[in-house]
């Protein structure tokens, strides 16, 4: 479904990300890890148009993607659940889920797909006309990935949704895209927390400093002691 | 004495309401893109221009001149954005501000080659001019008409920043543009959506202004924008409620001034209004509603 060839990131003089080549197939869940400033949040950002691709070539379903606009491209179904939730905090949990509809014109499918993550994310309704600053974290991150579901996603890349939050708001996410992986939504998930990411995906990479030291099944990442031990620090198992 | 209290409270409510329109049109433009757009006035003076144009070729019909007015103001926001803003979107605040002071002057210049630096004469109909009487009192029906307008405005404002798609749109895209594009919203779209309004409220307040000015002329606009933007910085530069706010508390302040101070000393008004906005702005450096900036987000 998305195919990144050799894609290179910068900001000015700045290399993020250097040669990064990866492929997602539909049905799949795939884990991206590496430590802090690895390049895992240029990289899905230069995927979404966010981060400048200063090289390389991004497809989605074959569709050559690279530089086009972020509008563009998540309407063509894949989007991202930003870094830090970046919820609207001024709109209110029903405006925010509106906004993440607003790219589509079919008005009951919308208000279908707002009854089904209402039914899964019971704690917006409860506070659906709650402004989202008083939410808590958890319950921000899990509007935020309402509000990404909301446009109907063919792809869902997560960034850190575990980040800041207590280890069992942690199970709760993790819970929830399980959850999402049993409907066979297809999900790059991008995580600090490397054991919990590899329990949920099928395939893993592992970059540092803006490469790729692994690439591979999620199983076989875990058994493999070094690369959990150098780049994730980590025990493997 | 109470008649001259009320007429004086129509007075300040009808002035408040042209900086408030005004203030709002800076600030919504501010709020989705950074922009303190000083060329906002001259919006005004091109919907004057268009209406004095309309009336010499003899269009006297108000129900043609007025909209006509207010439409050529709205294609003038939607212009400056194309031809002036949009290439210098992605550039620092001061280049936005300096490319706003360009286009103000590139108007203003143009008005003076073709029209001359003489205020021109507009006919106004003589009902603008009549008064309605609220028993004993009589009120210029332009400060009715200003009043209400500005009250309607603002709950039709209201109405689409909450209800619609764009106008959620456009709130968001006040705190986190790169966030909006992600739900798959035109950044583009949304700005010019935040023109088209500013200049609509300005083609508002702009058939007012010629109302009460009854003549064009190339600087007609600035002065009145220049007084908006210090209502929008009393209020609390970038919010909309604030401009509200920060538009009446001006009005209402000159008005008083103008009212309670003895003759000998009331051309200092200006000077003294501007004295106490300081001395607002000294204990609330935000404004009346403006927020704190937050440190230490991620933006």
């Amino acid at each position: 479904m998305l195919q990144l060839e050799n894609v290179h990131v910068s900001y000015g003089p700045i290399k993020a990300v250097r040669g990064v080549s990866l492929e997602v197939k539909g049905g799949e869940i795939v884990a991206l890890l590496g430590p802090n400033g690895a390049g895992k949040t240029s990289l899905v950002s230069s995927v979404v148009g966010l981060a400048p691709t200063s090289a390389g070539k991004i497809r989605l379903d074959g569709a050559d993607i690279t530089g086009e606009p972020t509008e563009r491209i998540v309407t063509r179904g894949i989007t991202l659940t930003p870094e830090g939730r970046r919820v609207f905090a001024d709109l209110t949990v029903g405006e925010n889920l509106q906004l993440g509809a607003a790219c589509r014109k079919d008005r009951d499918g919308v208000a279908e797909d707002l009854e089904t993550y209402l039914e899964l994310f019971p704690i917006l309704r409860k506070r659906y006309a709650a402004r989202a600053r008083m939410l808590s974290g958890g319950e921000q991150q899990m509007l935020a990935i309402a509000r990404s579901l909301m446009s109907r996603p063919k792809m869902l890349m997560l960034d850190e949704p575990s980040l800041g939050l207590a280890p069992r708001v942690v199970d709760q996410i993790f819970e929830l895209l399980h959850g999402l992986r049993s409907k066979g939504l297809t999900m790059l998930l991008v995580e600090q927390n490397a054991n919990e990411a590899l329990d949920l995906a099928d395939s893993a990479y592992v970059i540092a400093s803006g490469s790729l030291v692994f690439g591979g099944k999620a199983a076989d990442l875990k058994a493999s002691g070094e690369v959990m031990e150098m780049y994730l620090g980590l025990e493997g198992h | 004495m109470s008649d001259y209290i009320l007429q004086q409270a129509f007075n300040a409510l009808s002035v408040g309401g042209e900086y408030a329109l005004l203030a709002l049109g800076l600030a919504i433009v501010f709020s989705v893109m950074n922009l303190v757009n000083f060329a906002h006035g001259d919006m005004i003076t091109v919907g004057g221009y268009a209406m004095f144009l309309l009336l010499m070729f003899g269009v006297r019909d108000p129900l043609l001149v007025l909209p006509f007015g207010v439409l050529m103001t709205v294609a003038a926001a939607l212009l400056l954005e194309r031809i002036a803003f949009k290439p210098v979107r992605n550039a620092s605040p001061t280049t936005g501000m300096l490319t706003a002071f360009g286009a103000s002057i590139v108007i203003q210049n143009i008005a003076l080659i073709f029209g001359g630096s003489r205020p021109k004469a507009v006919p106004t109909a003589d009902w603008i001019a009549s008064s309605i009487s609220l028993g004993s009192v009589q009120i210029p029906i332009v400060q009715v008409l200003e009043t209400g307008v500005t009250i309607a405005a603002i709950i039709g404002l209201v109405a689409l920043l909450r209800y619609t798609t764009v106008g959620l749109a456009m709130r968001a895209a006040a705190k986190d543009v790169p966030t909006v594009r992600l739900m798959g919203i035109k950044a583009d779209r949304v700005i010019l959506t935040a023109f088209a309004i500013s200049g609509f409220l300005a083609g508002l307040a702009g058939i007012f202004i010629l109302a009460r000015r009854g003549a064009v002329d190339p600087f007609m606009g600035f002065a009145p924008v220049l007084k908006a933007f210090v209502a929008a910085v009393l209020g609390g530069f970038g919010s909309l409620p604030g401009a509200v706010v920060g538009g009446f508390a001006l009005g209402i302040a000159e008005v008083t001034l103008q009212v309670v101070l003895p003759q000998e000393i009331a051309g200092f008004r200006d000077a003294i209004v501007f004295f106490l906005i300081g001395v607002v702005l000294v204990f609330r450096p935000q404004g009346i509603l403006g927020e704190r900036p937050d440190f230490g987000e991620k933006s």
